[in-house]
């Protein structure tokens, strides 16, 4: 959560630019995404092994 | 919208061809699959079926964890050893964990250094200062332990359809076939690695950060173009 939540970019808006703190956002959902993709293919495996299925 | 995507252009093309291919993977493996139940007098599967099942997730997860490993093992390795000459190396006088200026650490950070690496010391900085090699190896172990009780699934799996005793996970852990499973992808991937180290000292891609400037000296280290 803390990689999505506002207060960082918040903080960030104050010292950076407009376009910047959108950039860094858009760069932040894409690392999110990697890590949301690979957490919940993991999760689900080893519980479709751990279930026998 | 345009220009999130040529930002983050590099990431989103290998996240939608992992995706393509993940999903020509559960083509073929359900296909495959069907193919031997036919042969053995078994049901065949929907591919809904077919992606939620042990063999899809095993056939997965055993090259997931080689990847990560091979991140794991070339992160903290190229920290200790180098390759002259080599793109994927530093320089010799930089071998090990380098100066607090080098890595812009505590006094040496900027304005917009991470919050963790202004830190003087202390928990919070060893963490962030090693979390790339903390966050591949947690998910190099977790896959490779997703590996083992998927592949258990399907050993046991078939030793029913062998009229054969299942095993427990441990006793599959000391099966060939686990080790099997698991060494075939380790092996190539330190087989790219190091390839990867010895081929940029010599060869070139003009354009590409993974390789040298294409006028570079063969014994120039660590020069990306």
């Amino acid at each position: 959560m803390f990689l999505l939540s506002l207060r960082p970019l918040r903080r960030a808006y104050r010292v950076l630019p407009r376009p910047l703190v959108a950039i860094q956002r858009a760069m932040r959902v894409v690392f999110a995404v990697y890590l949301v993709v690979i957490g919940g293919t993991l999760a689900f495996y080893i519980a479709v092994g751990l279930l026998h299925r | 919208v345009k220009r999130s995507l040529r930002n983050n252009g590099l990431s989103l093309f290998f996240l939608a061809l992992f995706l393509a291919t993940a999903f020509g993977q559960s083509i073929a493996g359900r296909s495959a699959y069907n193919e031997q139940q036919l042969e053995h007098g078994g049901q065949t599967v929907s591919w809904g079926r077919y992606v939620t099942s042990s063999d899809y997730g095993q056939a997965l997860l055993e090259n997931w964890q080689s990847e990560f490993l091979q991140f794991m093992f070339f992160i903290v390795a190229t920290i200790w050893l180098v390759q002259r000459g080599s793109n994927e190396s530093k320089p010799i006088e930089d071998i090990g964990l380098e100066s607090e200026e080098m890595q812009k650490l505590g006094p040496h950070a900027g304005r917009n250094s991470p919050r963790w690496a202004r830190f003087h010391g202390g928990l919070r900085r060893s963490i962030y200062s090693n979390s790339l090699v903390l966050v591949m190896s947690a998910i190099f172990f977790l896959t490779w332990f997703g590996q083992s009780v998927t592949g258990w699934t399907e050993y046991n799996d078939e030793q029913k359809d062998h009229d054969q005793p299942t095993v427990s996970w441990a006793t599959y852990l000391g099966t060939g076939s686990f080790w099997e499973e698991t060494l075939q992808n380790w092996q190539s991937e330190f087989l790219a690695v190091g390839t990867m180290a010895i081929f940029t000292v010599y060869l070139r891609q003009r354009g590409s950060p993974e390789s040298k400037p294409v006028g570079a000296a063969h014994d120039e280290t660590g020069a990306s173009g």
